[in-house]
């Protein structure tokens, strides 16, 4: 039996727009429009997508930041939208998150060791003391030394490539089982991108099996170095989810296509010869629209794109996708 | 519109509501005998005894309220022993020259905000920074004191108007030289109380037409090739407008007080006056009349207010 | 290293450049003026109020720096010791304001919902109704004391400090180091007064500062209509007495009692003013 840590299940988050106190409305923005995927303990899953395609609404749905409009999500068996505020904040050490905005995740008014320490206040009992000293320890493991230095330093003190260590350090600071890092390198410049990346594989092999990812990105190559399962997504819908290898290699879905043909190789021969074909822009998904969200754009769109969304299928080589291209396959999840 | 009209026209009542609440609400709240609030500070036991009739004091509270509330609504706010009259009608009867106050100084105001706020703009330099600095410095100073001020320097000392009141003591003019005598006596107050808001409206009017510089001036002034200043002013007046009504209209309450402290330097006969001699005397009941019908009279205005711009403000937009 | 100093440097830097006219002749002001009422009972040789200090109607001279009004109190001290009061009732009311502006600007900044349309409406409301008038009622019918004065002046302004205190709380809420505390598992009051208040406190202040002045302009004009604590003296009541007085042409009473009560209340405002462009120099306007 496989060992699950977190379970979504066809999650939907849709927003209403034009909505007071006086009216209700019936149109929406499909936010996330049911995905469903399963995360193993000591994974690392990608999340890829452009810009709108629901990747953060989704991570923050995980967390429970906002509340889906339909769906359910279990950590560790625990159906964490049943709980009550105080068990949820019991829960919070065990699932943690690293969000896109560096700096602005970080208290302007809190030097680096009130940040840290307000963790360890909120969930253990530990003195003053034995508080500084995990700190320090949590600076050396991130790279932040001298720790001493640091931990009176505030943010704006901080390049942005330190502020980013600390956001890590805050995140595995009560060595919690899941971490979700939500463009976690797109700020920063190439060589500060090795590090981080560097960073958190060795946090990762560090607690070998106990804890899992989310990466969520637009940067394929990121996500090529560091996940091992990725999952596309495209106007709040899945696109297609497998093994990160296979998907990159050999994209079947038409949007992923699109998005691996976009992204430059280091080989000036294949380069060359690579066919890029990027167009349009994502379109918001309104409640009249039932079919696939990329029709609009998709090379080999058919009528039926259109007025139906193609069901989730699984492929032979495990990797499941949601096209009419391949429905003629059997497998249905 | 219609929802938008009914959902104010709910709050306002709602307000007026409140108002009268916390009014029965200090009544009660006040050290001693309620009776004395709603009678004013009076020796007179038989007058006494009526008002507790008049308003249920023997009774359980909330039927205390009821009937307060039934009062006002019918416009029977008490009677002032002192002056023998209704406080209503006492308060209606000074409502004109409060008004004719108000309305002269938003006159003044008008014209000279307007226009200083529209060379302010037009001209930059030197002559804004004044304005701006003297803007700041009217908007501290109190009105209150500004009043004695120029009581002192134009009354007293150069004898250019009168100390006070609405009209002459010693001789009564018939005709249209009665209505330039009331004039005659307005100048003082109307000034004293528009130079405060005339600061407000100089900001405002220079905010806007600075705003209208930068874009339509420049077009127009090429493509038609007038002169400069039709050009500024035609602009001016038309931006100008709508935030002088939604000053007028939002700030009825300054406006309001500000007449009040005016009128009792000059002696001028309004609601001012009669909130300040009531003071004097202990006349409570007229007191809080004036306050009921103040602000009846702000939520009204604010409620035409709130209309007009709702019309306004479309029709703006289509432009 | 170099990097952390240079961030440094160039944070102080910042700070203080954005120091502008309004702000320093605000302080400065201000500083006078709340130096003069501490230090009221040094600066005068006798108490105020005292009635016949020296003949009526005196003329300001060396031994009457301000003069004498009808009674023959001493305008200099009554003017100093109304300074002291005028900043007494400003500050006192202007904290009440605050404790409950603050706490009603984040209750519908941070909950949101209902619960916050609620408080606008009720807010907006009630900045109709003229503060001026609601104090004057409220200490004519509970009695002219200064407890009641601080108390009806505290209590009828804090409309513009919970408007004020909802946006700032907004703006502040938006900001992902909130959204962080929460996925850390901080409790809401936790959030709130740990995360939220330290970062939205800072931009209320100039308004609250605005709100000082304003208060100490509503107890002078009380203090004009003759609503004033009859032990302690009043820049308002000055004037007012001035007023009543008004024929015996003695320009001393309204002059020197009206010149500080404006330098007071433009100090404030000055100092308010300057305190919102020091925080928002974006929003630095073109002419002063």
């Amino acid at each position: 039996m496989r060992d699950e840590l977190l379970r979504v299940e066809h999650l939907k988050k849709y927003f209403p727009i034009g909505k007071s106190f006086f009216r209700k409305t019936s149109l929406y923005i499909k936010a996330v429009d049911d995905v469903s995927f399963i995360l193993e303990r000591g994974q690392i899953l990608g999340i890829v997508g452009e810009s709108g395609s629901g990747k953060t609404t989704l991570a923050k749905l995980i967390l429970r930041l906002i509340k889906p409009t339909s769906g359910a999500v279990y950590f560790d068996g625990i159906n964490i939208l049943d709980l009550s505020e105080k068990e949820i904040r019991g829960l919070r050490p065990r699932f943690q998150m690293i969000f896109q905005d560096i700096s602005a995740s970080l208290n302007p008014r809190k030097n680096i060791r009130e940040i840290l320490a307000q963790v360890y206040k909120t969930h253990t009992n530990l003195n003053d003391k034995e508080i500084n000293q995990r700190i320090e320890e949590l600076l050396e493991d991130v790279g932040l030394t001298p720790a001493s230095i640091f931990m009176n330093r505030y943010p704006h003190e901080l390049s942005g490539g330190q502020r980013q260590r600390v956001n890590i350090a805050r995140a595995i600071a009560l060595d919690p089982e899941l971490i979700i890092a939500d463009e976690p390198t797109s700020a920063l410049d190439a060589s500060l991108k090795r590090q981080i990346i560097d960073l958190f594989k060795k946090i990762y092999e560090d607690r070998k099996g106990r804890l899992s990812y989310i990466v969520i990105s637009h940067d394929i190559s990121l996500i090529d170095n560091i996940t091992q399962k990725i999952l596309v997504m495209y106007s709040g819908k899945v696109v297609e989810y497998g093994d990160t290898k296979n998907v990159i290699r050999n994209p079947k879905h038409p949007y992923t296509q699109m998005l691996i043909s976009a992204v430059p190789v280091p080989n000036p021969e294949i380069e060359k010869n690579k066919k890029i074909f990027v167009s349009g822009e994502p379109m918001t998904l309104k409640t009249e629209f039932n079919g696939c969200p990329f029709y609009n754009r998709c090379l080999f769109v058919t009528d039926k794109c259109k007025k139906e969304m193609p069901p989730f299928i699984k492929l032979e080589d495990g990797r499941y996708i949601a096209c009419w291209l391949y429905y003629d396959k059997i497998h249905m999840l | 519109m219609l929802k938008f009209i009914i959902q104010r026209l709910f709050l306002y009542i709602a307000l007026f509501f409140t108002v009268i609440i916390i009014t029965f609400l200090l009544v009660h709240l006040a050290p001693g005998d309620p009776t004395y609030i709603l009678a004013g500070q009076v020796n007179d036991p038989e007058f006494i005894k009526a008002v507790r009739h008049r308003f249920g004091l023997d009774k359980p509270l909330y039927v205390q309220l009821l009937i307060y509330i039934e009062n006002v609504l019918k416009g029977d706010l008490g009677y002032s022993y002192f002056r023998s009259e209704s406080v209503s009608s006492l308060i209606l009867s000074r409502i004109p020259a409060t008004f004719l106050l108000i309305l002269t100084a938003m006159f003044i105001v008008s014209l000279v905000g307007v226009f200083l706020g529209t060379i302010a703009a037009a001209k930059r330099g030197w002559i804004d920074a004044i304005i701006s600095v003297l803007s700041l410095i009217g908007v501290s100073i109190p009105y209150f004191w500004l009043g004695l001020l120029m009581l002192i320097i134009f009354s007293l000392n150069l004898n250019l108007f009168p100390t006070g009141g609405m009209t002459s003591l010693t001789t009564t003019y018939q005709g249209i030289y009665y209505y330039l005598d009331i004039l005659y006596h307005l100048f003082l107050p109307a000034t004293t109380l528009a130079i405060f808001n005339i600061a407000y409206v100089t900001r405002v009017t220079r905010g806007n037409v600075l705003e209208v510089l930068t874009q339509d001036f420049i077009i127009t002034a090429r493509s038609k090739g007038l002169p400069e200043r039709r050009v500024i002013f035609r602009h001016a007046l038309r931006n100008a407008l709508i935030p002088v009504v939604t000053f007028i209209g939002f700030n009825t309450g300054v406006l309001l007080v500000g007449a009040i402290l005016t009128e009792t330097i000059f002696s001028w006969p309004g609601m001012g006056l009669l909130l300040y001699n009531s003071l004097q005397l202990r006349d409570y009941p007229v007191m809080l009349g004036i306050f009921i019908y103040g602000a009846l009279i702000i939520i009204i205005i604010n409620l035409i207010v709130d209309i007009l711009y709702n019309i306004l403000d479309p029709r703006i937009r289509k432009e | 290293m170099y990097k952390l100093i240079l961030n440094h440097t160039k944070y102080l830097k910042e700070k203080f450049s954005n120091f502008n006219t309004r702000l320093i002749v605000g302080i400065t002001l201000t500083c006078i003026i709340v130096i003069l009422g501490i230090l009221a009972p040094f600066i005068t040789w006798y108490p105020p109020l005292t009635v016949m200090q020296g003949p009526p109607y005196q003329p300001p001279s060396l031994q009457y720096l301000f003069g004498t009004d009808d009674l023959g109190r001493d305008i200099y001290v009554n003017t100093i010791y109304g300074i002291r009061t005028s900043l007494i009732v400003g500050v006192l009311s202007a904290l009440i304001a605050m404790l409950i502006g603050i706490l009603l600007g984040i209750i519908a900044g941070y909950y949101r919902g209902f619960l916050e349309d609620l408080l606008m409406r009720i807010t907006d409301m009630a900045f109709i109704i003229p503060q001026f008038l609601l104090a004057l009622i409220i200490v004519t019918t509970l009695g002219p004391n200064i407890y009641n004065i601080i108390l009806a002046i505290g209590v009828t302004s804090w409309p513009g400090i919970a408007r004020m205190t909802r946006a700032t709380t907004l703006s502040v809420k938006q900001q992902t180091f909130i959204e962080a505390a929460k996925v850390l598992g901080l409790s809401d009051i936790k959030i709130i007064s740990s995360e939220l208040l330290p970062n939205s406190l800072p931009s209320v202040i100039p308004y609250i500062t605005l709100q000082i002045g304003n208060n100490i302009l509503v107890e002078a004009g009380l203090g004009f209509l003759g609503v004033s604590d009859p032990n302690v003296s009043s820049l308002g009541m000055l004037l007012n007495n001035a007023q009543q007085h008004i024929l015996a042409n003695a320009w001393w009473m309204s002059v020197f009692p009206g010149i500080f009560l404006s330098l007071m209340i433009l100090g404030f405002n000055l100092l308010g003013d300057g305190l919102i462009e020091y925080m928002n120099p974006r929003l630095r306007r073109k002419a002063f």
